[in-house]
C-alpha cells in the first residue's frame, strides 16, 4: 500500500516530467496567408520517406545526427509505388516488400546502434499523398526528404510533384 | 543549450547538446556539409512573409551557436513581369531592411551578417552557399497571391534543385 506521501511525490514527478517537457519543446505557430504552419522544435517526430532507391539511403547518416542532437524518433517509411510500371524507371520493376524490408532493416540496426529510437514501415501507395496522410497520423514535426542524389530526369519528374507536397505541408521539411 | 533534467528527488541540469560531435557529409570523399550546422544562410524576402522566418532560425541557431547570414536577392533590372507596377527597391533600402532584422537576431546574442546579390535566385544562391561556406539553408514558402502564384510556384523547385547543402522548407 503506497501512503499519501509516496502518492504525492509520484505525481509531482510527473508534473515535473511534464514540465521538463514543455521547456524542452517549444510550439511555434507561424501565420502565412493560406493558413498556420506548426513549428513545434526541436522536433519530437522526423518523418523520412524513402522511395527504396540507393540515393535516398544517403540521407540517413545525417538524420542519424539530427535525430540524436534533438533526441526525436525518427519515423522511416519507404513508399513504393502500387502498380507495376514507372515512368520515372521503366526499365526497373519495383522491388517486393520484402527486398525493401531486407535492405531497410541493416540501416535501421545502425541507427539503433548509434542510440536513435526509430519505428519503421513500408506503404504502398502514391508518395504525395502517403506524406501527407503520415504527417498527420504520425503528428510529425519535421519531414526530411532525400532530393539532391537524384540523376536529373528522374529529379524532374518527382519536382512536379514536389511543388504541390511542398504547398500542402504545414510542418516544416528538410530537403537534401 | 542548457536544459534542467529532472529525477526522482534532484534537479540535474545537463547540456543537451554535449554528446554531439560534429561530422561532415557529401558525395565521395569531398564533404559538403555538416551537422550540427556551422553556418546557416536565410534569404529574406521584401515581403512580410519572409520576415516571418525570423524566430525559427533564432531558435535553429541558439541551438547549435550557429552564424547566420540574412541576405536578399534585388532584381538585376527594373521591370518584372510578375510585378510590373513595383519598382526594384534600392540597394539602401534593401540595406536597411536587413540591418533591421539583423539587429532582432543580435539582440538574442546571435552572430549574424547580411548580404545583397543582385541576380536571379535560382543562378545566385549557390554561389552565395560556396561562398560563405554554408551548411544549411532556410527558405519560407513564398506567398501565394492569385497572379504572383504561377510565378513563384515555379521558383522554388528550381532553387532546391540547385542548392547543394540541406534546405529547411518552411
Amino acid at each position: 500500500m503506497e501512503n499519501e506521501e509516496q502518492i504525492k511525490r509520484k505525481k509531482m514527478t510527473f508534473t515535473e516530467e511534464e514540465s521538463r517537457e514543455s521547456s524542452f519543446y517549444t510550439t511555434q505557430e507561424m501565420f502565412t496567408t493560406k493558413g498556420k504552419t506548426r513549428l513545434r522544435w526541436p522536433p519530437r517526430n522526423i518523418l523520412v520517406p524513402l522511395d527504396g532507391e540507393e540515393e535516398g539511403k544517403r540521407i540517413l547518416p545525417y538524420v542519424t545526427e539530427m535525430a540524436k542532437s534533438y533526441k526525436s524518433k525518427v519515423i522511416l517509411v519507404t513508399i513504393a509505388m502500387p502498380f507495376q510500371w514507372s515512368l520515372a524507371t521503366p526499365s526497373i520493376p519495383p522491388p517486393t516488400t520484402a527486398a525493401l524490408e531486407n535492405h531497410l532493416i541493416p540501416l535501421i540496426m545502425e541507427m539503433r546502434i548509434e542510440g536513435v529510437d526509430v519505428v519503421f514501415g513500408i506503404l504502398r501507395d502514391e508518395r504525395e499523398k502517403a506524406i501527407k496522410d503520415l504527417v498527420d497520423s504520425t503528428k510529425a514535426d519535421l519531414v526530411v526528404i532525400a532530393n539532391r542524389y537524384r540523376n536529373p530526369w528522374v529529379r524532374y519528374l518527382k519536382g512536379k510533384k514536389l511543388s504541390p507536397l511542398i504547398d500542402s505541408l504545414r510542418i516544416p521539411i528538410v530537403f537534401i | 543549450m542548457k536544459t534542467k533534467h529532472y529525477m526522482p528527488g534532484k534537479e540535474v541540469e545537463q547540456d543537451t547538446l554535449s554528446h554531439t560531435t560534429e561530422k561532415e557529409f557529401g558525395i565521395g570523399d569531398k564533404p559538403q556539409f555538416r551537422w550540427p550546422p556551422r553556418h546557416i544562410l536565410v534569404p529574406v524576402d521584401k515581403d512580410e512573409e519572409g520576415k516571418r522566418i525570423l524566430p525559427f532560425v533564432a531558435t535553429l541557431a541558439k541551438t547549435h551557436n550557429s552564424k547566420v547570414t540574412l541576405f536578399t536577392v534585388g532584381r538585376p533590372f527594373q521591370w518584372s513581369l510578375a510585378t510590373p507596377s513595383v519598382p526594384a527597391p534600392t540597394t539602401k533600402a534593401l540595406k536597411n531592411r536587413l540591418i533591421s532584422l539583423m539587429m532582432e537576431l543580435r539582440i538574442q546574442d546571435i552572430d549574424v551578417d547580411y548580404d545583397i546579390i543582385r541576380g536571379e535566385k535560382r543562378k545566385v544562391i549557390n554561389d552565395l552557399v560556396n561562398a560563405k561556406d554554408a551548411d544549411l539553408v532556410v527558405l519560407t514558402k513564398r506567398y501565394r497571391d492569385s497572379f504572383l502564384r504561377y510565378f513563384q510556384e515555379n521558383e522554388l523547385v528550381p532553387v532546391l534543385d540547385k542548392i547543394k547543402v540541406p534546405t529547411v522548407v518552411i
